[in-house]
């Protein structure tokens, strides 16, 4: 189903939305932008780029309860009572989260997770400008991709929207709106589409398997300072340590690129070197994750390069390999 | 090819060639500048200088192997001096490539720090590459920000900061890139005892972030890159120039300048004034 929508119309859907569902979406100023919790439909910006930080919050929080020590119940009951909607996610982050489905949702079920998730509805937004450090294309994906949506929404550039339901939910909630979108704004999406391919600045074909010498790794981690912003801003990297804080069993994001991560009671560490880590993420991303799942474990969201302290490029690590 | 860079090259193939030093760090990609290091005296030429070489390299020198020639802007030289002055880095081990800096610029804008700044030409070096260009008067008041936020009521002075804590999602960023963060455990990741909670919210994040301004007064020479590479734009600057000034007030002493005056907080008179020290 497609429909179109003035900017006042799809206002009018966003508090329509308000009432059935806990409505996350980009908010902020251009340096501070990020996915939150929206009351109001004008808190809304959908005009920037990439958000700094991913969405992945809305589902796997930086930091989160896991059950309270001294009521000994589970957290999980907490869980808000309305489904969750993102609303203006990019479609690099709704990819992400088919891949988290698979790591939280697999054959023993990460609650914590799923609770938030189920039930839970992706509104997208498509890239008619993608920034100078997304990939998309590159790793299975595009400006336009529909995965793992329920509604593409496409800004048309003349101050109206194309809403495009993928699925019967997603249908049944633009199905009310606007109206029957035309044919010269279904064109106008398809051209979008195609000229946001034709901007998209970084494009190769990640190797089937990664193969190269400690040396490399050694050369390439150098600049690396061992923070966790790459992992932090990245929309599928999942991995956390678990804390006891507050009279909590409290989970909160870890990440390979941390000494620590690896530490172990004895004083053993089996990633001290910078070189092991770094290789670590990389190799998790683009070779073990596909050995398991199937595929790259990175939708080319670029926010790792935009963001990282000493311009380390996951592209040129990747691309380096093998050589 | 600016001269500027011209003579950067220059130094760095000679002191590779002749085997001075093991590495030289300093900064490649004209575009977007970044950490390089380099080992042979033909890489020289991928050495580049300008407005966007951001990165504090300092940080560095605990990290490579053998004797380091650094390429360092005024406020990078006054992290090496930190370093030397604390034991991190001999002096002998290191070959300042001092840069006269104008200012660095995001967007077209000059930084922050770079509007106060008052070492435009690097106090101390081995090498000093020159631009008369570079040496401009300090622009603002340095402290008009903190001055403004210690105006505030303590309440809305607290709400201030629990607001722009609550966004931290503890990368440690600010720490891992800071030169004189060098901890080899910090205090926030000890768990015996645990000083502060690792999990992210306002509070916690505000105890984290005091504590290392705590531990950075009277070191901490405002190279800004903390602040820089905050991905969620927390002032973190504010806080330390706040104990900067005080430093400065309390005890007339600017972090980094000189390598042989002993750091105020690092000291101990039996005479001291204060009950609590004696």
């Amino acid at each position: 189903m497609d429909r179109k929508l003035t900017k006042k119309e799809l206002l009018k859907l966003v508090e329509g939305l308000l009432s059935d569902f806990e409505v996350w979406a980009p908010a902020g100023n251009e340096k501070v932008y990020s996915f939150s919790r929206i009351e109001k439909p004008e808190e809304i910006s959908l005009g920037y780029r990439n958000t700094v930080t991913s969405p992945k919050n809305v589902f796997f929080p930086s930091g989160e309860t896991v059950y309270r020590l001294m009521e000994g119940r589970p957290a999980t009951g907490e869980a808000s009572e309305k489904p969750k909607l993102i609303l203006g996610i990019r479609p690099c982050d709704a990819r992400a989260f088919l891949m988290l489905d698979k790591v939280f949702g697999g054959d023993i079920e990460d609650t914590l997770y799923t609770s938030k998730r189920n039930k839970s509805l992706l509104v997208g937004i498509a890239c008619n400008e993608p920034s100078s450090t997304c990939f998309c294309t590159s790793v299975g994906g595009g400006p336009f991709s529909t995965d793992g949506l329920d509604v593409l929404m496409v800004d048309l550039g003349d101050g109206s929207y194309l809403l495009r339901g993928l699925n019967g939910r997603g249908n049944e909630i633009i199905s009310k709106c606007g109206s029957e979108a035309d044919k010269a704004s279904l064109d106008k999406a398809e051209s979008l589409d195609r000229a946001a391919k034709e901007k998209m600045e970084i494009s190769f074909k990640p190797p089937d398997s990664l193969e190269s010498s400690e040396e490399y790794w050694k050369k390439k981690a150098m600049a690396c300072m061992d923070c966790g912003i790459c992992a932090f801003v990245c929309p599928t990297c999942h991995c956390f340590d678990l804390v006891d804080e507050g009279g909590c069993k409290k989970r909160i994001w870890d990440t390979c690129t941390f000494p620590l991560f690896t530490i172990m009671t004895s004083g053993e560490n089996p990633r001290e070197e910078r070189r092991d880590r770094i290789r670590n993420r990389v190799y998790h991303k683009f070779s073990w994750f596909r050995q398991v799942h199937g595929e790259i474990a990175c939708v080319g969201c670029g926010r790792c390069i935009a963001s990282c302290p000493a311009g380390i490029d996951i592209t040129e690590l990747v691309n380096g390999n093998n050589k | 090819m600016s001269a500027i860079v011209d003579e950067l090259r220059k130094v760095a193939a000679g002191l590779l060639k002749s085997g001075a030093v093991k590495v030289v760090i300093g900064y490649e990609n004209e575009a977007a500048p970044r950490p390089v290091f380099l080992e042979n005296a033909e890489d020289a030429e991928k050495l580049v200088w300008n407005d966007r070489c951001f990165h504090n390299l300092a940080r560095y020198l605990n990290t490579t192997e053998g004797k380091a020639a650094i390429v360092a802007k005024g406020c990078d030289v006054r992290a090496v001096a930190g370093l030397i002055r604390e034991g991190q880095v001999k002096r002998e081990d290191v070959v300042i490539i001092g840069v006269d800096c104008a200012a660095q610029t995001e967007s077209g804008e000059k930084l922050g720090k770079c509007l106060v700044c008052d070492c435009h030409r690097p106090e101390i070096y081995d090498h000093l590459v020159e631009d008369e260009n570079a040496l401009v008067e300090p622009q603002t008041d340095p402290y008009g920000d903190v001055s403004e936020i210690e105006a505030k009521p303590v309440e809305e002075r607290l709400g201030y900061w629990l607001g722009l804590m609550e966004r931290c999602i503890r990368c440690y960023a600010c720490r891992q890139v800071c030169p004189l963060c060098y901890c080899k455990e910090c205090v926030a990741e000890q768990s015996l005892p645990k000083w502060l909670p690792r999990s992210p919210d306002g509070k916690g994040n505000l105890f984290f972030h005091v504590m290392r301004a705590h531990h950075l007064a009277g070191r901490c020479v405002d190279c800004g890159e903390c602040e820089r590479v905050c991905p969620v734009d927390i002032p973190i600057r504010t806080i330390n120039r706040k104990l900067i000034r005080d430093i400065s007030e309390l005890y007339g002493y600017k972090a980094g300048v000189e390598l042989d005056v002993v750091p105020p907080l690092t000291t101990f008179k039996p005479d001291d004034p204060e009950d609590a020290f004696r």
